[in-house]
């Protein structure tokens, strides 16, 4: 077993515990029979303690897990900053879903680039996979659904 | 960029589809 699939295991793991601890954390909060929006994190969820650290098992579905996964991050934190801003603050739950990007980032770079390479994207950074793609995705996530929120009542 | 080579006709669709659940999502949560 190389250092690099030791490294691989521990983070698909790490992502796993964390995806997981998130489901059970949001269904004893707000149960999914009681609001129509309580289905979005149990699905959301199953989804990333299931299905994406699966997916990063694999070469073939490295770009699929790496999408889905930031994809779950900016959904999570658009509506627990909404949460914040409407009832109580939720920015430590923003941070450790943050640390679940950071994982699948790193599963995602550790295979798809040598570890001593360099790059420099500058404004490539907004294309995929930098990481400007996802600020620009979280950006435009937050527009749409704010514009959700103020305009359909 | 294998498994998500398929994605590439379906840009459209995909922001369409994410453009409606970004708006519902907002619609839908009522804190």
């Amino acid at each position: 077993m190389t250092v690099k699939l030791r490294l691989k295991t521990a983070l698909v793991s790490g992502l796993f515990f964390i995806s997981a601890g998130g489901v059970f954390l949001h269904f004893f909060i707000h149960e999914p029979q009681k609001h129509d929006y309580g289905l979005v994190p149990l699905i959301v969820g199953i989804i990333s303690s299931l299905i994406i650290p699966w997916l990063f098992c694999f070469k073939k579905t490295l770009h699929l897990a790496y999408l889905m996964n930031g994809f779950a991050c900016i959904i999570g934190t658009v509506t627990m900053a909404h949460f914040s801003v409407v009832k109580a603050p939720l920015f430590p739950d923003i941070f450790i879903l943050w640390a679940k990007f950071a994982m699948g980032y790193a599963i995602f770079y550790l295979e798809m680039f040598k570890i001593e390479s360099s790059f420099k994207p500058g404004w490539k950074t907004i294309r995929y996979p930098n990481f400007g793609f996802w600020a620009v995705h979280l950006v435009m996530f937050s527009v749409v659904y704010a514009l959700g929120n103020y305009i359909w009542r | 960029m294998n498994s998500i080579r398929f994605l590439k006709p379906l840009w459209w669709v995909l922001h369409v589809v994410a453009l409606m659940f970004a708006f519902w999502l907002g619609h839908a949560v009522r804190f």
